[in-house]
């Protein structure tokens, strides 16, 4: 992830997001990109301009209303509104400060808003998170990757769970299932949900219109080999087998040496290499998550 | 079986309950590959699930694919009663012979145009290949290819089907 390994970049959360903000902004849809990473923005670099000017500190620091933040990113219809570098500390963002942000996402003027999240399970990524209809993210074939994706995953919906728990007054609940749970010899996620549903019919419930509601778009990035295509389908099936969570693998992407050269020459992937086999992997990922459809493989 | 019960099968092996005699078997290898092998994707997940409760996945995953499979079969009237199929080792019992294919095939209620269709190849080698009519397919790499892609479409190993396969194809050629 973005922190992991200076050497190697990221996983391509932001290359994807972008390349799919390029990809719906080209069949004429309004789209802006929120840049939501606080610690390291960089979603400009690969539209290939430079660090706007208005940033999300002014949201925060000087309360300028978010859509006046938005700017061009040399690429019709497509905005961005970016976060700021170093000069936020996510730590430090209010409780308050953060459901005006979420009010004022909500409200900008687009038919696709797409946000940007940092890597990590800090509960501000989290929240953001949960905020999209469609939750999107993006893993690699590698083991790590992979685990971090169990990590969030997991964290992630006991948020929502202590979130919906919080809002029908049932967090001391909660709470108190947390600390027993070694008491009741809880060694997993799957048994720490099944010991909260069986405490009350009222909290089973909830947790069951939690599962429902939650479904995690899977896009498996920097795909080397035709073998490792299926690992989106694996990573489909545990979700669900071990963490009862549901989820679409709506795509993967191929590793190919061009992508860092465009980063790195700044060009904006989609617009420089549109028929690469790439671009049209990012065009189908985005079909798979407008149309809840997956990969058959 | 219930209605029920089949519905469960079916989430077991993550399919819809429309799925095809092929996607069951299809979905019933590769869910069993992934929770009896370590992968990428299962050895983080090593606290998640004791020992024990992953083979109870295997198996919950073997008895669903048992009990859609004899359903299918059940629902064929027609065909002559068979031995039920236990899992693809038993299938191979005896070697994968064109006669073998050709019931592994029928009895995943494959029709031969649906197979030409998905494989590209031609319903006549199609046949061929089941009557084991070796003088009539073509040279060795074509007929390789063909079988391998015969066995993929019918969720087999096509490495083992068609090494299988080919060495009675080799026998023939040189007998000749």
């Amino acid at each position: 992830m973005k922190n992991n390994s200076p050497i190697k970049g990221g996983i391509g959360k932001s290359f994807i997001i972008s390349s799919l903000g390029t990809c719906l902004a080209g069949r004429g849809k309004r789209v802006v990109l929120v840049d939501a990473d606080l610690g390291g923005a960089n979603l400009h670099s690969l539209l290939g301009i430079g660090r706007p000017k208005a940033s999300l500190t002014e949201f925060f620091d000087k309360k300028v209303p978010l859509a006046e933040l938005v700017v061009p990113s040399g690429i019709d219809n497509l905005g961005l509104l970016t976060g700021a570098i170093g000069s936020l500390d996510p730590d430090h963002i209010k409780y308050t400060q953060k459901i005006k942000f979420f009010n004022h996402i909500k409200k900008i003027n687009a038919d696709f808003i797409l946000i940007d999240l940092g890597a990590g399970t800090h509960f501000n990524t989290i929240d953001t998170f949960l905020l999209a209809d469609k939750l999107i993210v993006v893993t690699v074939p590698e083991i790590t990757a992979i685990e971090n994706l169990y990590f969030f995953l997991k964290n992630t919906f006991f948020r929502k769970i202590a979130l919906a728990c919080t809002e029908h007054g049932l967090k001391e609940i909660l709470r108190k299932a947390w600390f027993d749970r070694r008491r009741h010899n809880i060694q997993n996620f799957t048994e720490f949900l099944t010991h909260l549903g069986g405490l009350s019919k009222r909290l089973e419930q909830i947790i069951n219109n939690q599962l429902e509601t939650f479904t995690i778009q899977i896009v498996l990035n920097q795909v080397r080999h035709n073998k490792d295509i299926v690992i989106g389908n694996s990573i489909r099936s545990v979700c669900k087998k071990y963490y009862s969570l549901r989820s679409n693998y709506v795509g993967y992407i191929e590793h190919d040496d061009i992508v860092s050269r465009c980063i790195n020459h700044r060009h904006p992937f989609m617009k420089a290499y549109p028929a690469s086999r790439c671009a049209r992997e990012i065009e189908r990922v985005a079909d798979n998550i407008l149309e809840n459809k997956q990969v058959s493989v | 079986m219930n209605g029920d019960d089949s519905r469960e099968y079916y989430e077991i092996l993550e399919l819809r309950v429309d799925a095809s005699p092929a996607d069951i078997r299809k979905s019933y290898l590769f869910l069993k590959n992934l929770y009896s092998s370590e992968s990428i994707v299962t050895i983080p997940l090593e606290d998640e699930l004791s020992p024990d409760a992953k083979e109870r996945l295997v198996e919950q995953i073997e008895e669903a694919y048992q009990r859609l499979a004899a359903a299918t079969e059940q629902r064929r009237p027609a065909a002559p009663r068979r031995e039920r199929r236990q899992s693809p080792e038993v299938d191979s019992d005896g070697g994968f012979t064109g006669p073998i294919l050709r019931q592994i095939r029928e009895q995943l209620d494959i029709g031969i145009q649906d197979l030409a269709l998905a494989t590209h190849i031609q319903t006549q080698y199609l046949e061929n290949i089941e009557e084991e009519n070796f003088a009539a397919l073509p040279v060795y790499v074509y007929t390789r290819g063909y079988v391998a892609n015969y066995a993929k479409h019918l969720g087999l190993d096509p490495q083992r089907v068609a090494s299988d396969y080919m060495s009675r194809f080799s026998a023939s050629r040189q007998g000749n």
